[in-house]
């Protein structure tokens, strides 16, 4: 092999130890595996920053309801409210879940998935996302947590589908 | 006898635009032993930290307008920081397509955990990056942990030394 060949090598280099060294130890601090205490007391503290995340959730789909009425009113254009919607739809799907509201980042997703990327809205689009902010009230509104049920399934199952017919 | 991670003595950063979200993390890595947590909400902030402070453990969202939560990985791996190159890198994103994940690990992250996440998942990921430190390549074009998760048996050239 030339010199050159060889110059372009990878070259893997050994785990760094000095974190681990510092931080690895048989006396004090966290079981590497997870025990039923320290379980509860992490779960104590999303329970504990739950109603904040409700709060802030609430005041997002308040946003995205005025943003709507004033995409309808000439107030906003189509980029603009695509462009709150994406963020607010991200946001909220990263924080449903993390509070116990899993339907509500499913329906998120579903919503953000169908903006990415998008330009402008015709009438159909404009309601799908009208949907999409209806649902999520409703589960902030009803306290809906976990998955729902069959009924939210549904609801979920035909946003989905409104979204691959129309998006 | 058991191995144990002493949280207490890891200096944490998490970067990330929505306070509710940083708080949570904050407050986790707290519960679990955590002394030091500087909390940025911004890149500019996050890499001001960096630049500043001794930080061991990076947790970032990939979602920072207007700068991108990639960019502040490849400033560590880089060396553009006064952080450690080889230091453990946590994306925590709700932007978790795979071609997000994909992107990630081509910038040298460590691990990634979607949002929403789990108390479990981030357990597990905060003990790992720190007991179970990965090897990492140095090549022209990447800088980072071993992308290679498994070990299987080489059919073509073998391009590393």
């Amino acid at each position: 092999m030339t010199a050159a060949k060889s110059k372009e090598k990878s070259k893997l280099l050994p785990p760094a130890e000095d974190l681990t060294q510092r931080a690895v130890n048989s006396t004090t601090g966290m079981d590497l595996r997870l025990s039923p205490a320290v379980l509860r007391r992490l779960e104590e503290v999303v329970n504990e920053s739950r109603e904040r995340f409700v709060v802030d959730l609430a005041a997002r789909l308040r946003t995205l309801r005025a943003s709507m009425q004033a995409r309808s009113s000439g107030q906003m254009s189509d980029p603009e409210l695509l462009t709150l919607v994406f963020e607010e739809s991200l946001q909220i799907k990263g924080m449903g879940g993390t509070i116990g509201y899993q339907i509500l980042s499913m329906i998120a997703t579903v919503l953000n998935d169908f903006v990415a990327g998008r330009q402008d809205l015709g009438r159909i689009q404009f309601e799908i996302l009208q949907l999409h902010i209806d649902a999520m009230y409703v589960v902030i509104a009803d306290r809906i947590t976990d998955n729902g049920g069959i009924l939210e399934d549904q609801v979920l199952s035909g946003l989905r589908m409104a979204v691959r017919k129309f998006g | 006898m058991a191995e144990k991670v002493d949280f207490s003595s890891v200096h944490f950063l998490i970067v990330d635009g929505n306070a509710l979200s940083a708080d949570l993390a904050r407050d986790l890595l707290l519960t679990m032993g955590a002394t030091t947590v500087f909390v940025a909400h911004s890149f500019d902030e996050g890499l001001a930290v960096l630049g500043s402070d001794s930080v061991d453990v990076l947790l970032t969202e990939l979602h920072l307008p207007p700068r991108n939560g990639l960019d502040l990985i490849r400033a560590v791996r880089d060396g553009k920081t006064k952080a450690h190159k080889q230091m453990p890198i946590l994306v925590m994103s709700a932007m978790s397509a795979v071609e997000h994940v994909f992107e990630a690990r081509d910038a040298g992250v460590t691990e990634f955990i979607a949002k929403p996440y789990g108390v479990e998942g981030f357990y597990r990921r905060m003990v790992g990056i720190i007991a179970r430190p990965r090897a990492f390549v140095d090549s022209k074009d990447y800088y980072g942990p071993d992308r290679r998760r498994r070990q299987v048996p080489i059919t073509g050239p073998d391009r590393r030394e």
